[in-house]
C-alpha cells in the first residue's frame, strides 16, 4: 500500500459545480451522478471548496443539532423540509466546506487512507500544482486498489 | 489534457455476434460474442487518441443507467481520458448491432436518444468555457441531440476562439450549415455517411466538390475535407484544392471507424506541428491504414507512416 500513489487509484472525473450554482442544482446533480459530494471550482477550474450531501443536510437542521448530536428532539421532518425549501435557491458557496482538503497525484495512498480514517472524507478532490481539478479519489478506490495488491502478492 | 473532445450525443454501443440470427427465436449469446463499448464520434476520437498516448477530456450529455454504463466503460480505457459530462434525466442512447457472420447480415437497433433542456445546455456551455482553457485543441464531432440547436458547434467554436484554440469539426451538413453562420472552425470534415449534401446542395461531380472546398476556405476555414464516393476526399487549404485517393484497394467492409481515425490522425499531426495539407495527408493515411484489417484498434504510428506512401494527393485547383 505504501508504494501506491493517488495517481494509481484516482478517477479522472471532472464533475464539479460553481460557487453560484444553487443548492437545488447540486442536490439534483448528486442524485443523478450518485456521488456523495462534488468539488466547487472557480472559472479557472481551481478548487475553492467541496460540497457534500452531509453539508446540505447539516444546513437544513437547526444550529443546535450539532451540539445535541441527535434528531430525537425534532417533532417531525417538516422543519427539515421547510429549511431545504428555504435554502434551495441559495448559492452553494454558502454551505460548501472551505478551505477544502485536496490531494496531489504524487501523494501516497497511505496518506489518503489516513485522512479518510481521521477526518471521515468520502471523496477527495485531486488537484495539480496549480490547484486545478484533475480528478477525485474515494473510499472505494482505496479499498479496490488495496485488495488488488494483496491478491497480486498472494499470486491469485 | 491536450484535447477537449465534445460528444453531445454519446452512445453505449452493444455488439452481438449471432450466427443464423432468426426473428421470433431465442438466441443465447456467448460472452465472447457480446461486446459493450463507449460510442459516439467525439468519444471515439478520444479513445483513439488515448491509444496514441494523447490525453483528452470528453464532454457532452449523459443520463440514466446507460449513461453510467457509458462512463464506466470509458474509464476502463485508462487515465488518458478524463470525463466531464453534464448529467441529464433522460437515458443516453444505446446502439445495438446484431452481426450474423454466416448470413452476412447486420441488424441495428438504435434508441432515439435523450432530449436536452435549456438548463442543461446552459450548464454545458459554462462548463465548456472552463474546460476549453485547459486544452490546446477542441474537437466537436457527431450528432446533435434533440433540444439542442444545430448552431451549437458554432456557439462552442466562438467560445473556443476567444481562447485561441484550434477547433476541429466532424458533422453532417445541417449542423455545419447552421453552425458556420456563428463561427468557423480551423478544420471541417464532413460526415457524409447519410447524405451527400454540402450546404444544402446535392453535389454530383468533382467540379462541384472542388468549388465547395474553395468556398469553405474563402469563408475562413483553414482546412476542409469533403469525402467523395466514400474512399476519396477533396481537401481544401488556402493554397488550393487536392484530391486524395488510396493507392491500395479498400475493403469497404472495414470502413467502420475510419472517419474517426482520420480526425484523430489529423489531431496527432497538428500536435506534431504539421499544418493543413500535411495534417490532412496524415489523417487520410491513418484512415486508409485502418481499413487494412478488421477490428476497432487504430493503426500504429509506424503503420500510419508506412501508409503515407499508399495514398495519392493530386492538386486539382
Amino acid at each position: 500500500m505504501e508504494g501506491l500513489r493517488v495517481s494509481d487509484i484516482m478517477t479522472h472525473d471532472l464533475t464539479f459545480v460553481f460557487e453560484n450554482d444553487t443548492v437545488e442544482q447540486v442536490v439534483d446533480l448528486l442524485d443523478m451522478t450518485r456521488l456523495s459530494g462534488v468539488p466547487v471550482v472557480d472559472d479557472e477550474l481551481k478548487v475553492v471548496g467541496f460540497i457534500s450531501e452531509d453539508d446540505i443536510i447539516r444546513a437544513c437542521l437547526p444550529s443546535y443539532f450539532s451540539l445535541l448530536q441527535t434528531a430525537a428532539f425534532l417533532p417531525d421532518t417538516n422543519l427539515f423540509i421547510a429549511n431545504l425549501k428555504k435554502i434551495s435557491h441559495d448559492p452553494i458557496a454558502r454551505y460548501a466546506t472551505k478551505p477544502v482538503f485536496t490531494v496531489k497525484p504524487s501523494d501516497t495512498l497511505l496518506f489518503v487512507a489516513d485522512m479518510i480514517m481521521r477526518k471521515g472524507y468520502k471523496l477527495i478532490p485531486v488537484v495539480d500544482d496549480d490547484n486545478t481539478l484533475i480528478g477525485i479519489v474515494g473510499r472505494l478506490s482505496v479499498l479496490r486498489e488495496s485488495a488488488k495488491r494483496e491478491m497480486a502478492v498472494n499470486g491469485k | 489534457m491536450k484535447v477537449l473532445a465534445v460528444c453531445l450525443n454519446p452512445a453505449l454501443d452493444r455488439e452481438f455476434v449471432i450466427d443464423h440470427f432468426t426473428l421470433n427465436k431465442l438466441s443465447v449469446v456467448r460472452n465472447e460474442n457480446n461486446h459493450m463499448s463507449p460510442g459516439g464520434k467525439g468519444v471515439n476520437v478520444a479513445v483513439i487518441l488515448a491509444k496514441y498516448g494523447i490525453s483528452s477530456v470528453v464532454s457532452g450529455f449523459v443520463g440514466g443507467y446507460v449513461g453510467h454504463m457509458l462512463i464506466s466503460e470509458l474509464r476502463k480505457i485508462g487515465p488518458l481520458i478524463s470525463t466531464s459530462f453534464v448529467n441529464i434525466r433522460d437515458d443516453t442512447r444505446e446502439n445495438i448491432a446484431i452481426e450474423d457472420t454466416v448470413n452476412h447480415t447486420l441488424t441495428e437497433i438504435n434508441s432515439e436518444g435523450p432530449f436536452i433542456n435549456q438548463d442543461s445546455i446552459d450548464i454545458f456551455l459554462r462548463r465548456f468555457e472552463v474546460l476549453v482553457q485547459k486544452v490546446q485543441i477542441v474537437v466537436i464531432s457527431g450528432s446533435v441531440p434533440k433540444g439542442v440547436d444545430y448552431s451549437i458547434y458554432g456557439e462552442l467554436t466562438k467560445i473556443a476562439k476567444r481562447y485561441n484554440k484550434t477547433v476541429f469539426w466532424e458533422a453532417r451538413d445541417e449542423v455545419i450549415n447552421a453552425s458556420m453562420k456563428v463561427a468557423l472552425p480551423d478544420v471541417i470534415k464532413y460526415d457524409m455517411r447519410q447524405s451527400e449534401n454540402i450546404l444544402g446542395k446535392s453535389l454530383s461531380n468533382e467540379e462541384e466538390y472542388i468549388s465547395a472546398a474553395r468556398d469553405f476556405i474563402k469563408n475562413g476555414a483553414r482546412l476542409v475535407i469533403l469525402s467523395y464516393k466514400t474512399i476519396y476526399n477533396f481537401v481544401g487549404t488556402a493554397d488550393g484544392v487536392w484530391k486524395f485517393s488510396p493507392k491500395v484497394e479498400i475493403d469497404h467492409s472495414r470502413l467502420l471507424g475510419s472517419g474517426d481515425t482520420f480526425v484523430a490522425g489529423m489531431i496527432l499531426a497538428q500536435l506534431d506541428g504539421k499544418c493543413c495539407l500535411d495534417m490532412a495527408r496524415y489523417g487520410y493515411a491513418a484512415a486508409v491504414a485502418k481499413t487494412a484489417y478488421m477490428g476497432k484498434e487504430p493503426p500504429s504510428r509506424i503503420q500510419i507512416g508506412e501508409y503515407t506512401n499508399n495514398i495519392l494527393s493530386e492538386r486539382v485547383d
